[in-house]
């Protein structure tokens, strides 16, 4: 009865054991390596004040753009330039106004790469601009200051397509801006990037 | 998506941004930090006023030079602040603090840097002499008990306002025909002697004098809000050393007087 047990095992397990090495074989080719050079990114979003800030400035939409370069797969510097538009929630008067910040930061950024999917953090130092100074009736703004030193640092995800030139991925920052009573912020950006 | 273009459509972007950050179309406001409050009980106070002079930092050589040249073609005075260098607006916000509804009125005169407009000068026999409107604003705004209302004299508003003040100083307009007529839209004034003032050389209104009536308990706060679109604004704003401002010293503009009647 054992014998004939163990045989049957063997004639149902022998093929399948034959055939394992051909299932384990991908049926698509693996992920291609991601393009490394210099690279152009565009991004779009939402940036948040928080702190003293955040009862005087509504969330408002961002736009980024990015140039720099990959100078291995896993580090890339670049510049960044972004601006976001808020509304500006001051006790009145004014009412209903807007204001606008631009900023311009070097980026430095490390990656580590999982196939297609990749994880970064990052950090940026650079300036940034206010458009009006609607921020000086909470005393934000000095009189007449308009420009800031910003830094800050973020963290994202990025998916690599089957163009080894693109990538799309979602990024989130943290952003201080040191002059402007050092207020503080953080920007999502979804955004594409490409490779050359 | 090939590199040609990609490019291009990344410096159009970044001229956007760049074109954005360096317009001088942005507003600055300046604050005065203060409210203006009538009606305030066991006190007979119905009106306030408060006076904002625009911060204007001195000119450059070349600013000077342009402007020179300006009048030398135009013919006429040309100002050094006019109606196509700044937009004036104010924003205002009324908070009645009595438990009875109330109306108020916020009027808005106040000159250019040649003339201050003064109604009262235009009243030669008070019994019979109507005093003349201002030059803006003197509409009445219902505010009601505990409420507040907010709103705009807006830009084109104060820009009516100062081309009313040249119409009645410098071309010598009745203070009702100027400025009961709506005069928004006009480019050009003709001086009693013939000459034409062009829009070119409209002067802009740079001293606000603001005068808050109301017959409740009510509080006025406000703040000027200015698009200045040569930069003629010192960076300071209302902060600006005195010294590092130009001392405007307008008139108070006096009506000549009515000629005498020929009694035969």
């Amino acid at each position: 009865m054992n014998r004939r047990l163990h045989t049957t095992w063997t004639l149902v397990l022998l093929p399948l054991l034959a055939t394992a090495p051909a299932a384990a074989e991908p049926s698509h080719p693996s992920a291609p390596p991601a393009s490394v050079g210099y690279y152009a990114e565009a991004g779009m979003g939402a940036t948040a004040f928080l702190g003293e800030a955040a009862p005087y400035a509504a969330v408002g939409p961002g736009l980024e753009l990015g140039l720099g370069r990959d100078l291995t797969s896993w580090f890339s510097l670049g510049i960044q330039m972004a601006a976001s538009t808020h509304g500006a929630t001051v006790p009145p008067p004014p009412e209903g106004e807007y204001f606008q910040l631009y900023s311009a930061a070097a980026n430095a950024r490390l990656e580590l790469r999982f196939g297609r999917m990749g994880v970064f953090v990052d950090g940026r130092f650079g300036g940034s601009m206010m458009s009006s100074n609607i921020l000086g009736k909470v005393d934000i703004l000095d009189a007449g200051e308009r420009f800031s030193l910003v830094y800050g640092g973020g963290a994202g995800v990025e998916y690599q397509t089957e163009n080894r030139h693109y990538a799309v991925g979602l990024t989130g920052r943290w952003m201080s801006l040191h002059q402007f009573a050092g207020i503080q912020g953080i920007a999502t950006r979804l955004y594409l990037r490409y490779t050359y | 998506m090939s590199i040609s273009r990609i490019v291009p459509a990344l410096c159009l972007a970044l001229s956007g941004l760049t074109a954005g950050a360096c317009s001088n179309n942005a507003p600055q406001y300046l604050d005065p930090r203060e409210a203006l409050e009538v009606g305030i009980p066991d006190t007979e106070i119905t009106e306030a006023t408060t006076q904002v002079v625009l911060p204007i930092r001195p000119e450059t050589e070349t600013e000077a030079a342009q402007r020179a040249l300006l009048a030398e073609q135009l013919g006429v005075e040309v100002p050094i602040v006019t109606v196509e260098d700044i937009s004036v607006s104010i924003e205002w916000s009324i908070k009645n603090l009595s438990d009875e509804d109330g109306i108020a009125r916020i009027h808005l005169d106040g000159g250019n840097e040649n003339f201050v407009y003064v109604a009262e000068n235009f009243v030669i026999d008070p019994e019979e002499d109507e005093e003349p409107p201002s030059l803006a604003g003197g509409v009445p705004i219902e505010v009601p008990a505990g409420g507040t209302r907010g709103g705009v004299l807006r830009e084109d508003q104060i820009r009516e306002g100062a081309v009313d003040l040249e119409l009645i100083t410098r071309g010598g307009y009745n203070p009702f025909a100027a400025i009961l007529q709506y005069n928004g839209a006009i480019d050009e004034i003709e001086l009693p002697d013939g000459t034409i003032l062009p829009e070119q050389a409209f002067a802009q209104m740079i001293q606000l004098d603001i005068r808050f009536v109301a017959n409740r308990h009510m509080v006025l706060e406000y703040s000027v809000r200015i698009r200045d679109q040569q930069g003629i604004l010192h960076e300071l704003l209302l902060e600006a050393p005195p010294g590092e401002l130009i001392p405007f010293a307008p008139a108070e503009f006096v009506p000549p007087p009515p000629p005498m009647a020929v009694v035969q």
